[in-house]
């Protein structure tokens, strides 16, 4: 009886002991922002989108308003998709793996009016981004852009 | 020496059980008769660690063999038992009764814990490769010199074409994923 109760008492002190801290989930940070373009006689810019406007004039598009529509830093968790809210339609993304401490694997899909537009998987550098866009139904002429970047 | 009947007077005299000539009997006896004396005084002796012997054992029977004894009593006589109140120890008082009595396991338990403690802390393998240890940093982001070119390693658009483009400037790379409708007669 007295060895039983102090087999108990080592077994359960000894989990303690083992139980060691959880390791940080691999994650990263993105932010995702979402975008409207069109064309008009006078071009703009949303001051909050101003600092990738380079990244939007430079599409090969004759698109000069651009309006931000969402803006939302989302975190992801290696292997858990996380939902991105957009204005337009839905999207989803996933932190497939890190790859040599400064590159990430990230999928990406976004549906628009129900369907599927897109889904692809991109191996980009931290800091460097991801714009995928397509045309909005109707005029077919304006664009609709989300613009991802990681760290 | 005297007779064995003597010395059961002097027994029954230690005891009280004489009656009062008896009694008066004895005692001249022992006036006289040092041997007498020095028996009686022993016999009284015996009595009293008799008796101490037996206050203490009775004070280690516990409330509730009482409880029984005075039930059975009661159940004999035939009379509804008057059991006096017994006090139930508080919960602190039954854990530390409870600490009282398991003691020497806790401490054996506790002792071979920490000895396995010990040797797992020795023996413990190094964090796995794709845990990072918190605190440290997750990704390192390179200059926008020495960015690779991003891959797209997977490209699907159902019910359109993808065109994809690789644009660079002093920020870094920027990967365009441009998704065309199958209907669209107008592209970029």
């Amino acid at each position: 009886m007295r060895a039983l109760f102090a087999l108990i008492v080592t077994i359960v002190m000894s989990g303690t002991a083992f139980a060691q801290p959880k390791a940080k989930a691999v994650e990263t940070t993105c932010d995702a922002i979402e975008v409207s373009a069109s064309n008009a006689k006078d071009p703009s810019i949303d001051p909050d989108i101003k600092h990738i406007q380079k990244k939007l004039t430079d599409f090969p598009a004759s698109w000069n308003v651009f309006k931000k529509l969402s803006r939302a830093s989302v975190t992801l968790e290696k292997g858990k998709p996380a939902k991105l809210d957009l204005k337009m339609g839905s999207g989803e993304a996933t932190l497939v793996e890190i790859v040599d401490k400064s590159k990430l694997r990230v999928a990406i899909k976004i549906d628009y009016n129900g369907k599927r537009v897109v889904d692809t998987t991109v191996t980009v550098e931290a800091g460097d981004y991801v714009v995928v866009g397509h045309p909005i139904s109707g005029s077919k002429k304006d664009g609709h852009l989300l613009a991802v970047t990681c760290k | 020496m005297g007779k064995p009947s003597d010395d059961i007077e002097l027994m029954q005299h230690a005891d009280g059980e004489l009656d009062e000539r008896a009694a008066a009997s004895v005692r001249t006896r022992v006036e006289k008769d040092t041997d007498a004396r020095t028996k009686l005084e022993a016999l009284g002796q015996m009595s009293e660690l008799m008796r101490s012997h037996l206050e203490l054992a009775s004070d280690h029977v516990p409330d509730r063999k009482f409880e029984n004894i005075w039930r059975t009593i009661a159940r004999e006589v035939g009379t509804p038992a008057e059991v006096p109140p017994v006090r139930k120890p508080g919960m602190w008082g039954r854990v530390s009764s409870w600490f009282d009595r398991y003691r020497g396991h806790v401490i054996t338990g506790a002792v071979s814990a920490g000895a396995v403690a010990a040797i797992a802390l020795v023996l413990k393998p190094a964090a796995h490769e794709d845990t990072i240890v918190q605190g440290s940093p997750t990704i390192e982001v390179q200059p926008a010199a020495l960015r690779a070119a991003p891959v797209v390693e997977s490209l699907d658009t159902p019910g359109g074409t993808g065109t994809v483009l690789n644009l660079e400037d002093e920020d870094g790379h920027t990967t365009v994923i441009w998704v065309s409708p199958a209907d669209t007669v107008e592209g970029i």
